[in-house]
């Protein structure tokens, strides 16, 4: 077990390290320099040099890239002297158009991004997992036929036509919620829960979709096999045979899906806060992409991407405990 | 000698996009106490599906018309939840793949303590462990106190197909369904089980029904051999008189057809099931 | 795709179109492989290893168990080798290193003088006209979206061969050769019963006139009655056409009724290896006797009083 954690860990740090550099050297050569943003609207060519040898951004690339790995883990320092800027560790970046660490702004956004994903997690498990079974329980029904055909919509409508529809009707017409208001919760709580009702709904109606049908089938294969069969002809109760025997193994599949769906979340849900207007880690990234402040899309990208990864690896760890027959060194 | 298991008239049919299909048509047996059954038959013989009716496992997609009766319990009439007090405790079945039969989640011995937990309501979790346990050494599984915290993936097929037997006859059922099992298995494994349901016979005195495509095991096993063709019985006698003796047609070009491993004899003889009966291919 | 060197340079008729006559496969030329010229297929000190999943990764390399440690067999012509054993025998695994389906990790295979064990390429594409393969089950096997015809003449299609008489009518021939009914040619597998589907499977490998054709458990999923025919069927086919066998089973039995010798496969070696007869009459090797005392037997006493009682009917009938 020890042996295969450090592979697996090996292995995540490795694939961190060539996103990382890979993003920096995309970035490198194709995003506009930066120099010229910074210096703004009285530039001068004398200006721009002296910006650029400021921030090192004349040194050559591998340097660059060095100082940026040595910056998330010791810090840095743009520039010199009094217009010095400290980036304490780990510092993903500085960005001079907000005149923030990238960190400081994450800080500042992760709260409404956890909340989404949170709350779209909690109704898309409730909706789309229990949906699932109930379909594959009742398999041929008008539930399961509704049900399905509900979550073949969800998959297929673009998340942010349902978000304009829902909110079209949701808040124009029918006026049950009101326009969402940017409000910190201590506020006002109430508005500011009501803020993320639609976000959420929208959010989990396209997962919930997945979900369902991905559980619906898993349930229903479940129910072949034959070790069902064999619990039946134990005699054991119809609900134990359920819990106990279709549902474990059918569930197995869905919970680590989740962890990956949920960790990918967390980056941030770049549609769905932007339609709504919620300042999360999305919709920092959707309005750095627009106005090209190149630290913060690193930041991002390499937060999202660190997310996924352990996602990936929590997952595999669950699923090794989760299923008997994966876990490493369980010999005869 | 009393009656056990008595099947009258048993038909089966199969709702199917093209109509019903009759599985089972009209077969009749019946089996003693502690006596042993062999159904045999090729592939589509309904030989599965009788011992599905038996225990009450059939799909919903089939129906069943005619008489089980266990012990004089008349199965076809009881509703489900007592048919299924039943199953696994006064009847109990063991299939063809060990593997896929066995949930892989969980420990061997949960699934051996869940079977006699099922029928025998006030016992502890270390009461029925310890039958558990017990099951497994009676069915010969070495170091079994230890092995029954194992999965069914760290067991070879032989040893599942014990665990197997082991979980069936925890509850000592009076009657044991074995469909196919030893199909899966090597020929030394198959050995091996074969002569552990005898063993278990002897001792508990279970009845045993085997239903199996090898005539040669049912040979070994069973008293009384039924051979069923196309859902019908179309033989049943002793087994002494039906191999040394068949009368039907059908029953006299299987036996032909089966190589002998004793010595070659030639041409063996095939059966043309479109044709009939008999003649080489 | 050139369609004339691969076939003549082998020195065989590949059964090209001469004319109006019917052409079926040709049968193996009485020309290279008159018995006594050399086993038609030799294999030595075959080795094959597999890593142990799980083992392994970063800190180094992963075990490795050997399913085929050491084998070394012979197959003459027109006759058939068996080669018996249980689940991790490695008996599929040797048949599949010595039909280049596999590749060894160690040792040689020489067909009809030539090694074979590395070839590649017409080499490689020669080999596969000489030694087909049949299956265990047909229905994997076969490519169920193909029909008939399609499936039976691939072969010669893949080596770039031309199917003498057309498709149509070198399907039908091979059909009825095999007991197939020909107007079936342009139906699918699954449109057929197990034991039809496998002759499908059979018609395949004859496709290319082999001389040497592995069957790997052909008749271990089916029906006992389907099976006897199928038996019966590889049996006329070698009389007739003069290949050999190379036949895989765990089914001792079975082997009883094909084979001429025997090789018995325990964890990866040959344990014993004879003439069939005396492997089965006479075992030497201790496993070799566990594996037939295991085989389930009807009585001896009641197969004889059937086969009296099978007698005195058929004489019945032929005074009545």
């Amino acid at each position: 077990m020890v042996r295969f954690l450090v592979t697996r860990l090996a292995g995540m740090v490795g694939v961190l390290f060539l996103v990382v550099l890979f993003t920096y050297a995309i970035f490198f050569a194709l995003a506009p320099d930066p120099a010229v943003q910074i210096c703004g609207k009285n530039c001068t060519p004398e200006l721009i040099d002296q910006i650029r040898t400021n921030l090192g951004l004349d040194r050559p690339f591998y340097e660059q890239f060095l100082g940026f790995l040595s910056g998330l883990f010791v810090g840095t320092t743009y520039g010199t002297g009094a217009n010095a800027i400290d980036c304490a560790a780990p510092c993903l970046g500085y960005s001079f158009q907000t005149g923030q660490p990238v960190l400081e702004m994450f800080e500042q956004r992760f709260g409404v991004s956890a909340t989404l994903a949170v709350g779209a997690a909690v109704l898309w498990l409730l909706m789309g997992v229990s949906g699932g079974m109930i379909a594959a329980i009742k398999k041929g029904t008008w539930f399961d036929r509704a049900a399905t055909g509900a979550a073949l919509g969800g998959v297929s409508i673009p998340n942010y036509v349902l978000a304009l529809v829902l909110q079209y009707v949701l808040v124009v017409r029918l006026g049950w919620l009101p326009f969402p208001q940017a409000v910190p919760f201590a506020a006002d709580p109430g508005q500011w829960f009501l803020n993320f009702v639609m976000p959420w709904l929208v959010l989990a109606f396209t997962y919930a979709s997945m979900y369902q049908r991905l559980t619906r089938a898993n349930v229903l294969d479940t129910l072949d096999e034959n070790f069902v069969r064999t619990a039946r002809a134990k005699g054991l109760a119809p609900r134990l045979v359920w819990r106990r025997h279709a549902l474990r193994p059918a569930l197995t599949p869905v919970v680590t899906l989740f962890g990956m769906d949920f960790a990918g979340l967390l980056g941030g849900a770049i549609i769905i806060e932007t339609v709504f207007g919620l300042n999360g880690i999305g919709k920092m990234a959707s309005d750095s992409i627009t106005k090209n402040d190149q630290p913060v899309i690193m930041g991002v990208t390499l937060v999202a991407a660190f997310l996924v990864i352990v996602g990936n690896v929590i997952v595999d760890i669950v699923y090794t405990t989760i299923d008997p027959r994966v876990r490493v060194g369980a010999r005869a | 000698m009393s009656t056990l298991l008595e099947v009258e008239d048993l038909t089966i049919t199969f709702r199917t996009a093209h109509g019903p299909v009759d599985v089972v048509d009209g077969l009749s047996f019946t089996l003693e106490q502690g006596a042993s059954l062999g159904i045999v038959g090729e592939s589509g013989s309904g030989k599965s599906m009788t011992s599905l009716a038996v225990m009450g496992l059939l799909p919903p997609t089939a129906s069943l018309r005619g008489r089980v009766s266990l012990d004089g319990a008349e199965l076809t009439a009881l509703p489900e939840s007592k048919v299924r007090r039943l199953r696994g405790d006064r009847m109990s079945m063991i299939f063809q793949d060990p593997l896929s039969s066995l949930n892989p989640y969980y420990s061997v011995g949960m699934q051996i303590e869940e079977a006699y937990r099922a029928h025998r309501p006030g016992v502890t979790r270390r009461q029925a462990r310890k039958v558990a346990v017990e099951a497994m050494e009676r069915v010969h599984i070495a170091d079994a106190a230890r092995r029954v915290d194992h999965y069914p993936h760290q067991f070879s097929g032989g040893m599942r197909q014990r665990v197997m037997i082991a979980m069936a006859l925890s509850t000592e059922p009076d009657l044991l369904i074995a469909d196919e099992p030893t199909t899966a298995l090597d020929v030394t494994v198959q050995a091996q089980i074969l002569d552990l349901l005898q063993e278990v016979r002897r001792e508990t005195g279970t009845a045993l029904i085997l239903i199996s495509h090898d005539l040669a095991v049912v040979s070994e096993i069973a008293e009384d051999v039924v051979v069923m063709r196309h859902g019908v019985a179309v033989e049943q006698a002793p087994a002494e008189r039906l191999f040394s003796d068949p009368q039907h047609p059908y029953t006299r070009a299987l036996l032909d057809a089966v190589p002998r491993i004793d010595d070659e004899i030639g041409e063996l003889r095939g059966i043309d099931s479109a044709a009939g009966v008999g003649g080489k291919s | 795709m050139s369609t004339t060197s691969t076939g003549e340079s082998t020195g065989q008729s590949t059964g090209q179109s001469t004319g109006t006559d019917a052409v079926a496969p040709a049968s193996a030329p009485a020309a290279s492989t008159s018995p006594g010229s050399g086993p038609l297929l030799r294999a030595t000190d075959l080795v094959k290893e597999f890593a142990v999943p799980g083992t392994g990764g970063l800190l180094g390399r992963a075990d490795t168990f050997r399913a085929v440690d050491g084998v070394s067999l012979e197959v003459r012509a027109r006759e058939t080798l068996a080669l018996v054993g249980e689940s991790g025998s490695g008996k599929s695994t040797t048949a599949r290193i010595v039909a280049r389906l596999m590749d060894a990790t160690s040792g040689e295979v020489v067909f009809d003088g030539e090694p074979v064990t590395r070839a590649k390429g017409d080499r490689l594409r020669r080999f596969r006209s000489d030694v087909q393969v049949v299956f265990q089950d047909p229905y994997s096997s076969l490519n169920p979206r193909h029909t008939v015809e399609r499936i039976v003449t691939a072969p010669l299609v893949y080596q770039g061969r031309e199917v003498p008489g057309g498709t149509r009518a070198f399907t039908q021939q091979l059909m009825e050769r095999v007991g197939l009914d020909p107007d079936h040619h342009r139906r699918y597998p699954s449109q057929f019963s197990g034991g039809q589907a496998q002759r499908i499977g059979i018609a395949r490998a004859l496709a290319v006139s082999p001389r040497l054709v592995v069957c790997d458990e052909a008749v271990s999923a089916l029906d006992v009655s389907v099976q006897a025919q199928i038996i019966n069927l590889l049996r006329r086919l070698q009389r007739e056409e003069g290949f050999s066998y190379l036949f895989i089973a765990h089914d001792l039995a079975v082997v009883r009724q094909i084979a001429d010798r025997v090789a018995v496969m325990s964890q990866g070696r040959i344990v014993e290896q004879g003439e069939r007869d005396a492997v089965f009459d006479d075992p030497q090797h201790e496993y070799t006797r566990t594996l037939l005392a295991a085989v389930p037997r009807i009585r001896p006493e009641w197969e004889r009083a059937r086969r009296e009682a099978a007698g005195a009917r058929a004489e019945e009938e032929t005074t009545a």
